[in-house]
């Protein structure tokens, strides 16, 4: 079966599952008693197994089943949660990470068997239960086998060999009196089928609907508990014709085959029952056939031995490796192809809320009933009444405007997408630095843009992780300090106005800047009367510029030197900006905040030189009127006081090399944008107006001018570029 | 008239899955539901000819949606879905009135065959 049509679906559920799994585990660890859990585990390594097994990923497919093994003895109270197992968990999740990352690149789960992990997930199962059981299994396995061999040849006439004694084969002779039937049945069984007791059980239930079932080899209990090769034998009186059994039971998947014939009892004819002579020989084998079931007894009670949970699980991994062997030798022999496919498997999906859908199918039925009316209104032979295409007009914004809103919203999602493993990743922080922390979460419902969430995932982690090293303080400081002993991160998210602030916070020492000051000074970075003019806000931005640590010692967790300046630049590429708060002793908090959505900003649209730019309206604080003369220089830098703020002039003509209207005017028009804590002032020559605009990027040629961010194509088919009001500041 | 089916299984995968193998061989797919709770619904919604259950499941297990169904309906369709090493459940829903069951991984051919013998 072509399954690789199903790889996205495959791929987006297995890493919902493995975080629910992380989740749930995290739970466990605080919680090893909680049922609810235990079940949930064992629930999502069971998918995990089926999804992972019907795409034939079968290392995966073991490793989820030991998973799923170990939770099963958990889950029936055989074993206890120890963090050892908590530990062996994480480390499996780990495991399957990499498969999946595995598949996401290449469609092919790797090689790595983690033999390891398995051994490890065995050696978690009580073991005076498995070892003995495994072995009884292996020899009850062998004997049937020689056993089933040798009728096959002559399955013909098997139930005429079957031992009755003579309750049963007076039971039959009164059938017969009665004019009832009595029939021998011969049942084979596919050899791929898996549970053979469980489909041998549907025969039994479905000849047991039709006749009474009087005797059976193996018996029906050994039946039911698997001990059986491949077929069985069964003896039914029924008052049906045998052809009506044949075939209801031919009905039944997975039958190999079914023979039946009438039953020949020992003797011809019927009057043997009363002879002494013939209970002898007739009742002597059944004690032995009594000790014999005697002893598979107390194994056949209670749950499925592992073993032989196991054994089955043995058998279809060749099976179905042999089964993807053509597909890797075809994907080898054309690698190209793979790569490409592997690419492929990279596509991104994401999952709508179908009422998204209706809602935006709805809404594109109202724009083509907006265009028809327009369309109507204009046609020839009508004089399209003005405010009848006004009204048009509004009607076909109003459409538009919702259309974007729920666009927009289908894009969106979640950043609890990724803030959901953070808690495990603390978790192993805490456990490598022997830190106590504690990592809380708010707001992860709150939504962006999926191309944002998808790359905020390394920067986060990586304030996360600087928090938890740098920022918290060892356990010991932190008693001392009469804080804590366990400390705190926080992450909170919210929405403000049209964009997303993620603020990463934590309660421990936060920067000490003077430290910073130092260091700065001994990397050569800044001189000594520079950081002496600097303010605690320019020292603290230091901390962004490449290859800056001011972690003495450098540890596994971070301060490899790569770090806050790949933060900056990775928010900034979204569009977005960072912010530190610190008051040393206290602890520190990063703020970033990024815009919703990428594609679509509300602008102001001013002409400057003749020329149309857009400003994000999202950094805009005010315009204002100055009056020239209100214009004061200060360090060679024109500034303006503006209600108690000074804050420098930009000229945009100057910056933008542009005509601009040089000559001095009494008023000017200023916008004053803001960028965190910080304004400026935009000079401009007129403002135009409010407007929705579409960003399109520059592509390579925006790069040698930084202040401009994109352009955007106006309504008229001008373009116009939008200014990154951020780099003018 | 084509016959249609109720798909019951927490994974959308395992659901789409199905859906596709029964689709190709000319069955009509009912409704969807991602747990017991939810079978039980789409089956009084929908009044399928067959069901396709997955033992383990959120919210109500395939077992319980089985014994819940056939209350319903007497004479309600059921094939069950399961793993190996569910034997134990398998046969407590064959006694609970499955009609029939499949083990993943799936094979289409297996999964057609039961669904036309159920529907026989």
């Amino acid at each position: 079966m072509d399954v690789s049509q199903y790889l996205d679906m495959f791929l987006d559920e297995t890493k919902e599952h493995i975080q629910n799994l992380s989740d749930q585990i995290m739970r466990l660890e605080e919680n090893p008693e909680d049922a609810d859990t235990i079940n949930e585990i064992f629930r999502a390594a069971h998918t995990l197994k089926g999804m992972a097994g019907t795409m034939g990923f079968t290392r995966m497919q073991t490793l989820t089943h030991d998973m799923e093994n170990v939770f099963s003895e958990v889950r029936s109270g055989r074993l206890k949660v120890q963090s050892q197992i908590i530990d062996v968990f994480f480390s499996c999740l780990d495991a399957l990470d990499e498969y999946v990352q595995n598949i996401q690149n290449t469609s092919e789960e790797g090689t790595n068997d983690n033999e390891d992990l398995i051994k490890k997930l065995n050696d978690c199962l009580p073991k005076e239960e498995t070892a003995p059981e495994k072995k009884e299994e292996k020899k009850e396995a062998a004997a049937p086998k020689a056993e089933a061999d040798m009728p096959a040849e002559n399955a013909g006439g098997k139930w005429n060999e079957l031992k009755l004694d003579d309750a049963v084969i007076s039971a039959i002779k009164m059938a017969r009196d009665d004019g009832d039937e009595c029939y021998g049945l011969n049942v084979v069984i596919q050899e791929k089928c898996l549970l053979k007791a469980a489909r041998a059980f549907l025969v039994l239930r479905s000849v047991g609907e039709r006749g009474e079932i009087i005797a059976s080899n193996p018996s029906t209990q050994d039946i039911e508990d698997e001990k059986f090769d491949r077929d069985f034998t069964l003896i039914v009186i029924t008052d049906l014709p045998l052809e009506d059994l044949l075939k209801s039971i031919r009905n039944i998947s997975e039958i190999e085959n079914v023979t039946g014939g009438v039953l020949m009892l020992p003797e011809k004819a019927g009057e043997t029952v009363e002879q002494p002579a013939k209970e002898a020989p007739v009742s002597a084998p059944l004690p032995a056939k009594e000790t014999e079931s005697m002893g598979s007894v107390p194994n056949a009670q209670g749950e499925i031995p592992i073993a032989a949970l196991q054994n089955p699980m043995a058998q279809v991994a060749p099976a179905a490796k042999e089964e993807t062997k053509p597909q890797r030798e075809a994907s080898t022999k054309e690698e190209k192809k793979a790569v490409s496919a592997g690419k492929h498997a990279g596509n991104r999906t994401i999952r709508v809320d179908i009422e998204k859908l209706d809602e935006l199918m709805n809404l594109v039925s109202e724009l083509i009933i907006a265009k028809n009316s327009i369309v109507s209104s204009t046609q020839s032979g009508k004089v399209a009444s003005k405010s009848n295409v006004k009204d048009n007009i509004e009607y076909l914004e109003r459409v538009t405007t919702n259309l974007h809103e729920s666009v927009m919203k289908v894009r969106m999602v979640p950043i609890e997408t990724v803030t959901n493993k953070f808690p495990r990743m603390i978790r192993d922080i805490a456990k490598k630095l022997n830190k106590k922390m504690e990592l809380y979460i708010s707001g992860e419902e709150t939504e962006l843009d999926r191309t944002v969430v998808d790359e905020l995932g390394d920067p986060l982690m990586h304030l996360l992780r600087n928090s938890a090293d740098h920022g918290l303080e060892s356990e010991d400081v932190r008693i001392k300090r009469g804080k804590n002993p366990v400390g705190s991160i926080f992450l909170d998210a919210y929405q403000v106005g049209n964009s997303v602030v993620i603020e990463v916070r934590d309660d421990g020492n936060g920067i000490d800047i003077e430290a910073v000051r130092k260091k700065a000074i001994e990397r050569g970075t800044i001189t000594q009367e520079q950081a002496e003019q600097m303010t605690d806000k320019e020292i603290i931005d230091l901390l962004f510029l490449p290859s800056f640590s001011t972690a003495k010692q450098v540890t596994d967790v971070s301060g490899r030197g790569v770090g806050l300046d790949v933060v900056k630049a990775k928010i900034e590429s979204l569009s977005g900006e960072v912010e530190v708060k610190s008051r040393l002793g206290e602890g520190s908090s990063w703020i970033i905040r990024l815009p919703m959505t990428l594609a679509i900003i509300q602008t102001l649209m001013v002409g400057v030189g003749g020329e149309k730019y857009a400003i994000p309206l999202s950094s805009i604080q005010s315009i204002e009127t100055i009056h020239h003369g209100d214009v004061k220089t200060v360090q060679n830098k024109e500034v303006i006081n503006l209600r108690g703020i000074v804050l420098p002039l930009v000229r945009l003509y100057d910056v933008l090399e542009v005509e601009g209207n040089r000559i001095p005017e009494e008023e000017m028009t200023v916008v004053v944008v803001r960028k965190g804590e910080r304004y400026a002032g935009l000079v401009i020559d007129e403002l135009i107006g409010q407007l929705e605009i579409v960003i399109k990027p520059l592509g390579k040629y925006s790069k040698q001018c930084k202040f401009i961010s994109g352009a955007t194509i106006l309504g008229d088919g001008e373009v116009a570029l939008i200014l990154d009001a951020n780099a003018l500041i | 008239m084509a016959k249609s089916v109720l798909i019951c299984d927490d994974a959308a995968f395992m659901r789409m899955m199905i859906r596709d193998i029964l689709t190709k061989n000319g069955f009509v797919v009912a409704a969807e539901a991602e747990n017991g709770v939810k079978a039980i619904e789409k089956y009084q919604e929908t009044h399928p000819d067959l069901v396709l259950m997955d033992i383990t499941m959120p919210e109500m297990d395939g077992i319980q949606a089985l014994k819940e169904i056939r209350k319903l309906n007497p004479n309600a369709q059921v094939v069950m879905c399961s793993a190996m090493g569910q034997q134990a459940m398998v046969i407590e829903s064959i006694q609970a009135g499955a009609r029939d069951f499949i083990v993943k991984p799936f094979q289409a051919d297996r999964v057609i065959d039961a669904v036309r013998k159920a529907l026989e």
